[in-house]
């Protein structure tokens, strides 16, 4: 018999933990690393205020006061409104990190219809225009790199990146156009603003948190009961599978993109219309990358999402009071406070997906029929484990069948380059063990 | 004398606030302010960036030094950074009205719609604004304008300036290589640059200014050769952009400038001129620490005097000035420290102009000293209440002289003088 | 004119930095968003080195500025680590650690600068700035009687010139060396190169932290290189440039050689509109050029589609290797 070395840690993948335990774990990553940056931020403060000041300046911060509290909802609602976008195009693994460019395109079309048109023509029928345009400029500022996507399978993260700045700097271009004996800065506009719900701070947000609560519901129902939605998963599970199922892959990648820029536009709208009544380069508040870890972290549920936005929101709220209570004045403060939170629950993920075995004996018996290690290299002490992701049940269906496709259709082109011999040899003869182990 | 009067009424409402101070309620709608003992008085304070940018730090510093003055506490100072120039700033003021603040600053130019929005729902809380030009204009009673007479510090460091030319052009006469050809205009006057951060009137009326003090020494110290100076301006189109204001500037100088300033917040055009050997005069700080061989002088606005007066209104609950204009009296308006790259003589001839414009015996905005198009103004209509049309409502020059920041704090000389060319411009 | 082109080229520096780094990062199969937070990392522990090396009277040239790049590559290799650690071991989503790493490396710039390292204080700021200029701009003496040969190609300082044989070599070693090769072979197929033997966690692992040092350069070549050390908003314009870096790889084809000539033109793109002049507000135009010709050759590549030009094929995927 021979005798194998062991890998010293051995993982495994869990089975489904149960939801409570999952929440824990998660909970417990961001509560770690909340207690982390107390503990710096208080140790370091110009103004000396102590461990528990930390926490009571961060809920100061976000629900301190019913004007805070409304202005944490608002801010919640928005980014809940962009995140949902990209949970869109997220799930066709289209990799839109060109929120903050569509949410400002949609901001400046709206602000163009209010400067030009305000005053001019009847508020009711200008208003309507600018959800109109906003919307519209937000599709198309999405279904651009879609369309070289679709075609030509051109890298969209890049493209939708480099959009974001091409909006930015239109922005600029018209504000200085527009107010040329200025600072590049813009005063809000009387006319065309959208109606409130009343008086005070209350009624500016309302009109708000009902736009989300609608987008919400919406996207959530698109996603999951229509056909659309399924054709969207599916694209995102495999593109060689949905072809042969007889989609159209090009026209969902473009409409679902389309969809995904329109919302981006509605909250440019909001943004403008109800918010600010003017734009500027930064009225994006780079929600187009908080988003992105919004919906990460929600797992693309819009439920979890809401949880999160406003967690994420809490955070950035209440760390505007920690800065003034203990007397920073950088506001790059908070970017590491969440960029730390982000670090630890990406990182606990993986425990709550796999479990991690220490082998302290050395070797044993080749029995254990998982590590076949003789043709392995040994130096790499780690089994790997294949992973399936979590996933409606829609997924799980198809899963089984497509997963070597999956690890074949990589970024590139619909077909692809051909794989090498040796490679389609490799990939065959895993094909044929997983089916087995599956069976 | 509108001071003497101010300082009179409140000492008398001071006394009869004191004596009514329980039994007062709120003013509902009155224009008149309560009093407010130093222990409990709140200051909010909000700026554009953070400690980082050298334009908030200066503000920031000002702000903490006048309150330590007043003896408001740290926890009484609420300061908030990074509120950008939208709806935000109007959240923040409100916010800060709601803790309690009795007066709120902002400090940057697109504040001010948001602040007087803000202000219109405190009416009992005074919002104090710099750069900004609607106060003046304005029916709220709880909504101030503030600002110095810079242009007075930049005619002072073009003085300076000027000197440093003199220098210059004494050495390459006498053979050294202080200025090439390239350094000449087609008029033979030496060229120097300029870069800026947007074309409008507190810009204009800032370079105008410096142009006008450099000119002013090399005239009369070249006065023999007949040589004067002209000047390029490059636009930056940011406050902030180091990149943008560092290749500006050696544009301005491959250009043939033999001195840069600036009106722009980085150290983008300092490092510029110290990588090339050019003299700079820089703004709002020295830059002494990292470029000692071409720093020269800088000008700065000191808020300290503003903060301590919108304070004392504050406890002794008076109406604060519409528009507040420091100036070299209220010691406003300071030069830090020459550098060693100054001329011979700098510090001295400095101080000799800087008693002439304490005095009233000269005075920038001379028209006699410049010429647009090739003729002495006699008369300009600014525009001073900035009401969106962009034109002039306001006679600005009395008696053969402009003069600035009477009719409102910020600046409002935008004429395009001879010898000044804006890079790119429609001409 | 020169001093256009000679710009040009000490800011293609920096995105040549930022290039190569990302072209090993991606052969390995990584796509790693996270470079311009690294590169704000780099220039972070570039700026510490430097300060902690002219504490003295008379610092020597050579070691700060040896100091400088290893501290940027140590800063920049943690960061990158990090990255590693996450997407090798623990196969998160490549392009959401990225973007953490992003978001926490500028604002761990931000505050490690101002806050830690004082650059606005004026001891430190005029130590630094004494150091920029004689030491990381020093120049070949002589050159000025070469011209506007010598003002364009040979007026630069150390890092500019370090930038090219990064890149010459990193181009060397992946194209005729096994190691290369190797590394190669995982950016294609990680399971083949896994069944042929090569340990696929040890190469991922070593490209991933060198190309992140690599980049880190980049970033101390900005602050310090470009710049005097006193910008304090050094991560708003270092992250610009990140994304720019990114963008240039599929420009240059994943090729270290090609980013040489090509980080010059986006070099030159990208400070232009200081030097033309036109009025204030098309100058916001003329900023969106690098972006635009980005977009065109993003497009372009893609229309063209041959076998060398397209990504490493298992680019942006975890690997696991399967139970068997």
């Amino acid at each position: 018999m021979e005798r194998v070395k062991q890998p010293l840690i051995h993982i495994t993948k869990r089975d489904p933990m149960p939801l409570w335990k999952g929440l824990c774990i998660r909970f417990g990553a961001v509560l770690i690393a909340l207690v982390i940056s107390a503990i710096f931020i208080s140790a370091s403060a110009p103004r000396q205020r102590g461990f528990f000041a930390f926490f009571g300046s961060l809920f100061s911060g976000a629900f301190g006061t019913e004007r805070r509290f409304w202005l944490l909802l608002q801010n919640t609602a928005l980014l809940l409104c962009v995140a949902l976008a990209l949970v869109v195009a997220f799930k066709m693994k289209f990799w839109n990190l060109g929120g903050n460019g569509q949410v400002l395109i949609g901001c400046l079309a709206c602000a163009m219809c209010m400067y030009y048109l305000g005053g001019e023509w009847s508020d009711p029928l200008v208003c309507l225009l600018m959800f109109v345009a906003s919307v519209a400029a937000g599709a198309v500022w999405a279904v651009i790199p879609a369309v070289f996507k679709a075609f030509f399978n051109t890298n969209e993260s890049l493209f939708t990146l480099m959009m974001n700045y091409i909006a930015m700097y239109l922005v600029a271009y018209f504000i200085a156009v527009w107010y040329p004996n200025g600072t590049g800065a813009m005063p809000p506009l009387g006319d065309a603003n959208l109606p409130t719900f009343g008086s005070g701070q209350a009624g500016r947000t309302l009109p708000i948190v009902l736009a989300a609560v609608i987008v919400t519901a919406f996207v959530f129902c698109y996603l999951r009961f229509s056909k659309h939605g399924f054709e969207v998963s599916l694209v995102g599970e495999s593109r060689n599978t949905a072809r042969y199922a007889g989609i159209n892959v090009k026209k969902v990648i473009i409409r679902t993109l389309a969809l995904s820029g329109a919302t981006c536009g509605l909250v440019g709208f909001l943004l403008v219309g109800s918010v600010n009544h003017m734009v500027s380069t930064s009225m994006d508040g780079n929600m187009g990358f908080t988003g992105i870890m919004v919906a990460w972290m929600g797992k693309f549920d819009p439920l979890i999402m809401a949880g999160v936005a406003l967690f994420i929101n809490f955070l950035t709220r209440g760390m505007a009071q920690v800065n003034t209570d203990f007397g920073y004045t950088n506001s790059a403060l908070s970017d590491i406070v969440v960029g730390l939170i982000y670090f630890f629950f990406i990182g606990c993920e993986f425990f709550i997906v796999y479990k991690v075995h220490f082998n302290f004996r050395k070797t044993t018996a080749r029995s254990a029929p998982e590590f076949s290690t003789d043709d392995r290299p040994q130096g790499a002490g780690e089994q790997h484990i294949h992973e399936e992701e979590s996933s409606p049940p829609v997924r799980e269906q198809i899963a089984a069948a497509v997963t070597q496709d999956v690890l074949q259709d990589g970024p590139i082109g619909p077909d692809g380059s051909a794989p090498s011999e040796m490679a389609q040899q490799a990939v065959s003869t895993r094909k044929r063990k997983g089916k087995k182990e599956e069976n | 004398m509108k001071k003497l009067l101010a300082l009179g009424l409140a000492a008398a409402v001071s006394v009869a606030g004191l004596g009514a101070l329980a039994g007062c309620g709120e003013g509902d709608g009155e224009v008149s302010f309560d009093p407010v003992p130093v222990e409990e008085l709140k200051v909010g304070f909000i700026a554009l960036h953070d400690s980082n940018s050298t334009y908030d730090k200066n503000f920031l510093d000002a702000i903490e030094q006048a309150c330590k003055n007043k003896g408001i506490s740290e926890e009484n100072l609420l300061i908030r950074t990074g509120i950008e120039e939208d709806n935000t700033c109007l959240e923040t003021a409100l916010d800060l009205a709601d803790q309690g603040c009795d007066v709120i600053f902002a400090d940057s130019f697109g504040h001010e719609s948001f602040m007087m929005e803000a202000a219109e729902e405190y009416p009992s809380v005074r919002f104090c604004h710099a750069t900004g030009t609607h106060a003046h204009t304005s029916d709220l009673a709880n909504f101030h304008n503030a600002f110095a007479s810079i242009y007075e510090g930049r005619y002072l460091a073009g003085v300076a300036a000027g000197m440093k030319l003199v220098e210059m052009y004494n050495s390459y006469k006498a053979g050294g290589d202080a200025l090439d050809d390239v350094n000449f205009d087609t008029e033979g006057n030496i060229k120097i640059g300029y870069v800026g951060a947007y074309p409008y009137a507190e810009v204009v009326s800032g370079y105008t200014s410096f142009f006008l003090g450099a000119q002013s020494v090399v005239e009369e110290e070249l006065a023999a050769d007949e040589i004067s100076i002209s000047m390029e301006v490059s636009y930056t189109s940011s406050w902030y952009d180091l990149q943008a204001e560092n290749d500006t500037a050696r544009s301005l100088i491959s250009r043939g400038a033999a001195l840069i300033s600036q009106h722009a917040d980085s150290m983008g055009a300092p490092n510029a001129c110290e990588a090339a050997g050019v003299p700079n005069v820089s703004y709002n700080g020295s830059t002494a620490a990292s470029c000692p061989d071409t720093y020269i002088v800088s000008s700065r606005i000191n808020w300290v005097p503003y903060f301590e007066y919108m304070i004392d209104c504050v406890i002794n609950g008076e109406q604060i000035d519409k528009d507040w204009t420091g100036t070299l009296d209220t010691g406003s308006v300071v030069l830090t420290e020459f550098g060693t790259a100054a001329a011979e003589g700098t510090a001295e001839k400095v101080a000799e102009v800087q008693a002439q414009l304490e005095a009233g015996t000269l005075h920038v905005f001379d028209c006699s000293k410049f010429t647009v198009d090739g003729e002495h103004l006699t008369t300009y209509t600014a525009d001073v209440d900035d009401d969106g049309t962009y034109t002039g409502d306001t006679e600005a020059i009395e008696n053969g002289i402009f003069y600035e920041s009477r009719h409102r704090s910020a600046p409002y000389f935008d004429v395009r003088i001879d010898g000044i060319t804006e890079l790119a411009s429609d001409s | 004119m020169e001093v256009f082109l000679s710009s040009a080229i000490q800011f293609g520096a920096i995105f040549l930095f930022g290039c190569v780094g990302e072209i090993l990062t991606e052969k390995a199969g990584h796509l790693n968003l996270g470079i311009p937070g690294i590169m704000c990392m780099g220039a972070a522990g570039g700026c510490l080195g430097v300060r902690l090396t002219t504490m003295g009277e008379s610092p020597n040239g050579v070691l700060v500025v040896l100091c400088g790049i290893l501290f940027a590559m140590i800063f920049a290799g943690a960061l990158g680590a990090v990255y590693a650690f996450l997407t090798v071991s623990l196969r998160t989503n490549q392009n959401v650690t990225g973007l953490v790493c992003t978001i926490f490396g500028a604002g761990f710039t931000s505050f490690f600068l101002n806050d830690v390292v004082c650059i606005a204080d004026v001891t430190v700021a005029s130590k630094l700035s004494f150091a920029s200029l004689n030491f990381f701009k020093a120049q070949i003496p002589g050159i000025e009687a070469l011209g506007w040969f010598g003002t364009i190609f040979l007026g630069h300082g150390p890092l500019i010139y370090l930038a090219i044989i990064i890149a010459v070599i990193v181009a060397v070693v992946l194209k005729r060396t096994k190691v290369g090769l190797n590394l190669r072979a995982i950016g294609e197929n990680p399971a083949t190169a896994d069944a042929v033997g090569i340990n696929v966690t040890g190469y991922k692992y070593t490209a991933v932290i060198i190309g992140a040092a690599i980049a880190g350069i980049g970033g101390l070549c900005y602050s310090l290189g470009y710049t005097s050390g006193n910008d304090s908003t050094v991560e708003v314009t270092i992250q610009i440039i990140g994304w720019l870096s990114i963008a240039l790889v599929i420009f240059t084809m994943w090729r270290p050689a090609v980013a040489i000539g090509g980080s010059f033109v986006f070099g030159a793109l990208y400070i232009l509109y200081s030097y033309i002049g036109v009025a204030s507000e098309f100058k916001s135009l003329l900023r969106l050029i690098p972006f635009g010709v980005t977009i065109l050759v993003l497009i372009v590549t893609s229309i063209i589609g041959h076998r060398e030009t397209q990504p490493p094929a298992s680019l942006g995927l975890s690997y696991f290797r399967e139970e068997r």
